[in-house]
């Protein structure tokens, strides 16, 4: 969708893009335009509100998978009505869907009826990502963002099954308790969320900033690579994701590991918290942003 | 700071956004302390700095001294640790002194007597060390961290928020010590507080650490040790260099 050719290969004249690769003489013929097409959410959701009067409608598209540069296509050709009919376009896909269409694959079957969780910077990642867990047959038990606005949340809550848990801003042990809770076989997080689900066992423990550079995709070629299948590995039996027995499997497995690694972090707010950390009951609490406290615990 | 998988290492924070630099952060570190509290019941919250709230200026003492924090659990700090000053060593004795602070509490009739250990920035497998040769001096030689035993006990099936290991109540005795040595320590001890102990004051430098019996004979024998010392720690305590 970000691609313009795509639009004006189904007959709509694209006016101008506000991207990095953006004109200025383009940009310049942007109030003639009677739709904005919103791809990035947090950037240009702003921007396409302030133009809303100048233009016809508005329409918001994340296109991570084909599914979404299928809703992105037909929501576009329905308004415009008098241009062509949206039935008539359903009956003619378009080449360019069928070309990306999800064709079987033998990971499907071990992705199928699997519960994933989510919990993604913006909404618009976070209700692509439920699409295209709901393609490969899997189910979305939670999903949140962390700086998601009401509308998000309305539109999250539209995609996702009845059921789902919507969790906004929330924090790692709130996360911790859900993914408990619903037993999740997948997690789909940031930097930050992504030693949570490792800790925890979750085997296929997805970050979204090594997906790809820049956010652009998830594609179904890596939540298959990274699915379930991937807990097969035998690394993952030293660290199982349950206790064994009911009350807790308390053995500790490599008693005798003591070591300071990546001693290339050093700050002094690191040398507070081993202090801190010495003391029993004792939790360390920096007084700044959550990448101080992230980033001075390695991954 | 996590030395191996599934190591628990929680860090708090209060979540600067864009807004906070502009009007400070002393209502997110209430808010934080207070979310703290509700969702991990920890024994002590250890609050220290960083480089944007130093910048700001944020009057963190203030904070402390909040009336509702009588029913909380105790706070150490703030220690000062802006990131764009030393390394995590030059500030280990501050936030050592900051514990002490917080926890010592006058000594009780008829407590033991113990020398309390405030050890310099080691690597927890160097402190873990330390003390395997104090032939029985375990009980008499108190170390104000153990960050050592927080990394060895940690590793557990089941993931616990903070891990069940370290220093245990034996911080609250401190105020009592009959003497305090420095081990290690890089900065003088002296910068305690007031409501540190008052042997902490006089605290005496050992630049040595004690592994090994050299190091370790080296440490029993220095002046302030031996007058702490219990006696039947003293009778059994070997002359220098004899099990060498």
């Amino acid at each position: 969708m970000g691609d313009p050719r795509l639009l004006q290969t189904h007959g709509v004249d694209v006016v101008a893009t506000v991207t990095g690769d953006g004109r200025v003489d383009d940009i310049r013929r942007m109030h003639g335009a009677s739709l904005n097409v919103v791809q990035c959410s947090g950037s240009m959701a702003h921007l396409a509100t302030l133009m809303r009067s100048a233009t016809a409608s508005r329409s918001s598209a994340s296109p991570t998978s084909h599914e979404d540069t299928a809703r992105a296509l037909y929501d576009v050709a329905g308004l415009f009505p008098r241009r062509r009919d949206p039935a008539e376009n359903t009956r003619t896909r378009p080449r360019g869907i069928r070309r990306h269409q999800a064709r079987p694959h033998r990971a499907d079957a071990d992705l199928r009826g699997k519960k994933a969780a989510l919990y993604v910077g913006g909404g618009f990642k976070a209700i692509s990502l439920v699409r295209a867990l709901r393609t490969l047959g899997m189910v979305t038990v939670l999903a949140g963002t962390q700086t998601g606005n009401p509308d998000d949340y309305e539109q999250l809550r539209e995609v996702c099954d009845p059921g789902t848990i919507l969790v906004d801003d929330t924090n790692p042990l709130e996360l911790c308790a859900f993914l408990k809770e619903k037993g999740c076989d997948m997690f789909i997080g940031g930097v930050k969320e992504r030693p949570i689900a490792y800790k925890m066992g979750l085997d296929s423990a997805i970050t979204i900033t090594s997906a790809r550079p820049g956010w652009r995709v998830l594609s179904h070629a890596e939540l298959r690579a990274r699915g379930p299948r991937h807990g097969d590995e035998p690394r993952w039996k030293f660290a199982p994701r349950r206790p064994r027995g009911e009350q807790g499997y308390e053995h500790p497995t490599h008693a005798t590991k003591t070591a300071t690694q990546n001693a290339c972090k050093l700050c002094e707010p690191l040398g507070a918290c081993f202090v801190f950390r010495g003391i029993e009951g004792a939790i360390p609490l920096l007084h700044g942003s959550q990448g101080c406290a992230t980033y001075i615990r390695p991954t | 700071m996590i030395g191996h998988f599934r190591e628990p290492m929680d860090i708090a924070s209060s979540s600067f956004s864009e807004t906070t630099t502009i009007f400070g952060g002393e209502s997110n570190l209430r808010e934080a302390l207070a979310n703290v509290v509700r969702q991990y019941h920890p024994a002590l919250i250890g609050i220290a700095t960083t480089c944007l709230s130093e910048t700001i200026g944020d009057d963190l003492n203030s904070c402390s001294a909040d009336p509702g924090r009588s029913e909380r659990p105790a706070g150490a700090g703030p220690v000062s640790t802006p990131s764009f000053r030393g390394t995590h060593r030059t500030v280990f004795n501050a936030a050592v002194c900051a514990v002490l602070d917080s926890l010592a509490q006058p000594r009780r009739r008829r407590a033991p007597a113990f020398v309390t250990c405030c050890r310099g920035s080691v690597s927890p497998a160097t402190s873990g060390t330390c003390g395997r040769d104090r032939r029985g001096l375990s009980d008499s030689l108190h170390d104000s961290s153990r960050h050592s035993e927080t990394a060895r006990r940690a590793r557990r099936a089941r993931l616990r928020a903070i891990p069940p290991a370290g220093h245990a109540g034996r911080d609250g005795q401190m105020g009592g010590a009959e003497a305090t040595i420095g081990v290690r320590a890089t900065i003088s001890l002296r910068r305690a507080g007031a409501n540190a102990p008052r042997a902490l004051r006089g605290a005496a430098p050992f630049q040595g650490f004690p592994i090994g019996h050299e190091e370790s004979d080296r440490l029993f024998q220095a002046p302030i040790l031996r007058s702490a010392m219990p006696e039947k720690h003293a009778r059994n305590a070997p002359p220098r260099g004899l099990l060498h």
